[in-house]
């Protein structure tokens, strides 16, 4: 191990995936509570036709990546919570932005591999300081999901309660999609589209299984994706030739199952 | 133009089109009324790791999406009592089978060159690239998705607008359910090795969104999906062939022409009767810890 971390990509690699897994997990606990599993899904790959508009054009991805998600995540806002209706407009957007991503992917030529590495992220890419920009941005994001803390948890269990005590809901709503916004920019460029999904999902959803409590939850959810993270980095970099992607997915995946088989073992005692 | 029309290409696409169109019509109605909009956009997506693997393993795309489709669809319901509403359990499956798609277009990539085109191509996919077999091969499978709708089509509509009285009336709910997402997994597994991962769900979700925005009775609904599915194809392929931008794909076009349609469905129909889901449905989706106490 301690071979390892001489190399230097591998410990930048380390750094950001550790750094987007902690801003990720925070953030998808309160997707899953607030019944937003499809937005998990459908801001990646937002931000990736946004990222192909921006190669297009010649601007940096990650421009791209900020205006799509950001912009869809303000959409989004708009969209009640009636789960039908959410669904499909969430749908709906993201085709949009597809067909977008599928426009700008003809009209660019050549771009494909291009479109590979934003599909799949280079985690084994990243240089230092993006890891170290990484790691900022992510700080920031964690703490000003923080400072909402509570009014976010109190309308996310309970929105008209919330909206009764005076809480600005809808703002509130929007702020917080921002935030999933600015974290899912942040975190294709290092771990590609699929991953995203993964570490916003996958940690949370095991760790709300596991406890009832909110705080609780949210740090074991951000424990999860880091071991999900560091294990995924390591046996990808022992291994040689298989993606973290998969390392990655597979440990979340087969968490999960445990815990719901060990869970289902338990209920049936009781 | 006489040229295009009597085309090879320009035929398949029409004919292709025309299938996709109505299928996912048909099938679109359903999931949207079951508010199964993100396990159809899922399913979509573990196609494309399902088709890597299938070509990986020799079987061809087709298998590998049918495959890992039905796959999927066993572990969404071993996963879930309730499968409606269970985005978690349908995200977690995705999750991985995404996963598992990375490791197939890793392994396949270490054989042969140039995985990055085949798959961008396979999510995007075009409706100018379908060959006369991929053609019969989604006619059959069309033919027995829509002949099965057939056949289940009031069970699955009483099951789908009222699920307690007909658990209540002995309609076995879950077997109902398991067949349809096995239909729509079948049906996604077609139209993606046709199209691409775009075109399925903008046919899937938008014509039927649409149609059900416009709150008819459920036959209206039915056949206005229908009609809007056929016209948004006609249209983008129309476009994609005779339209000013040479180099746009017919994806774009039809997921424009889909998401226009959508919010012009929105803009009529928000401001109708009341919404069809009781209003206490949401404490069901929002409490905290329901996964827990599954």
């Amino acid at each position: 191990m301690d071979d390892l971390l001489q190399y230097a990509f591998l410990r930048n690699a380390l750094l950001s995936a550790c750094s987007v897994a902690l801003c990720a997990s925070l953030i998808g606990y309160f997707l899953i509570g607030r019944g937003m599993t499809f937005v998990a899904h459908a801001l990646p790959n937002i931000g990736f036709a946004g990222a192909m508009g921006a190669v297009l054009l010649g601007f940096p991805p990650l421009w791209g990546l900020l205006a799509f998600s950001s912009g869809s995540a303000l959409a989004f806002s708009f969209l009640g919570r009636e789960s039908r209706k959410k669904d499909q407009g969430i749908g709906v957007v993201m085709m949009l932005a597809l067909g977008l991503g599928s426009l700008f992917l003809g009209l660019y030529r050549g771009s494909s591999q291009k479109a590979y590495g934003i599909l799949f992220g280079s985690i084994l890419g990243v240089g230092e300081s993006e890891a170290w920009a990484t790691l900022v941005i992510s700080v920031i994001v964690a703490v000003a999901l923080l400072l909402f803390y509570r009014p976010l948890l109190f309308s996310t269990i309970d929105e008209q309660g919330a909206a009764a005590k005076g809480v600005p809901v809808r703002a509130l709503g929007a702020v917080f999609l921002l935030l999933a916004a600015v974290t899912v920019a942040l975190a294709v460029p290092v771990t590609g589209t699929l991953l995203v999904f993964t570490l916003l999902i996958g940690p949370p959803a095991t760790a709300r299984r596991l406890t009832r409590r909110a705080g609780t939850a949210l740090l074991l959810g951000v424990a999860l994706a880091e071991l999900y993270v560091t294990v995924g980095l390591f046996l990808a970099a022992w291994q040689g030739t298989i993606p973290v992607g998969f390392f990655v997915t597979t440990l979340s995946f087969v968490t999960y199952i445990v815990v719901r088989v060990i869970q289902g073992r338990f209920s049936w005692k009781r | 133009m006489e040229t295009i029309i009597g085309s090879e290409v320009f035929r398949n696409a029409l004919f292709e089109g025309a299938v996709a169109a109505v299928l996912c019509a048909a099938v679109g109605y359903f999931m949207v009324l079951r508010s199964m909009t993100f396990a159809g956009e899922a399913l979509t997506d573990i196609g494309f790791a399902g088709a890597s693997g299938g070509v990986l393993i020799g079987l061809g795309p087709l298998w590998g999406m049918v495959g890992l489709g039905l796959l999927a669809v066993l572990t969404l319901g071993g996963l879930s009592e309730k499968i409606r509403g269970r985005d978690v359990e349908i995200g977690m499956t995705l999750s991985f089978a995404l996963g598992l798609g990375v490791l197939f277009l890793s392994l396949f990539s270490s054989g042969s060159g140039s995985h990055a085109s085949g798959g961008v191509g396979l999510l995007f996919g075009s409706l100018m690239s379908v060959t006369t077999g991929i053609l019969w091969t989604s006619f059959g499978v069309a033919l027995f998705v829509l002949a099965a709708l057939t056949f289940l089509f009031r069970p699955l509509l009483f099951s789908s607008i009222d699920p307690a009285t007909a658990r209540a009336r002995g309609v076995p709910i879950r077997a109902l359910g398991l067949a349809f997402l096995f239909l729509l997994a079948l049906t996604t597994a077609v139209c993606v090795q046709a199209m691409g991962v775009l075109l399925s769900a903008a046919l899937l979700v938008a014509p039927a969104g649409a149609a059900h925005n416009l709150r008819k009775s459920p036959l209206t609904t039915l056949v206005l999906s229908l009609i809007f599915s056929l016209a948004i194809t006609g249209l983008g392929l129309a476009f994609a062939f005779f339209g000013p931008l040479s180099k746009a794909p017919v994806g774009f076009y039809i997921s424009f022409f889909a998401a226009l349609l959508y919010g012009i469905s929105v803009l009529f129909g928000g401001s109708g009767r009341l919404p069809q889901e009781p209003e206490h449905h949401h404490h069901e989706t929002i409490e905290p810890d329901s996964g827990a106490s599954l």
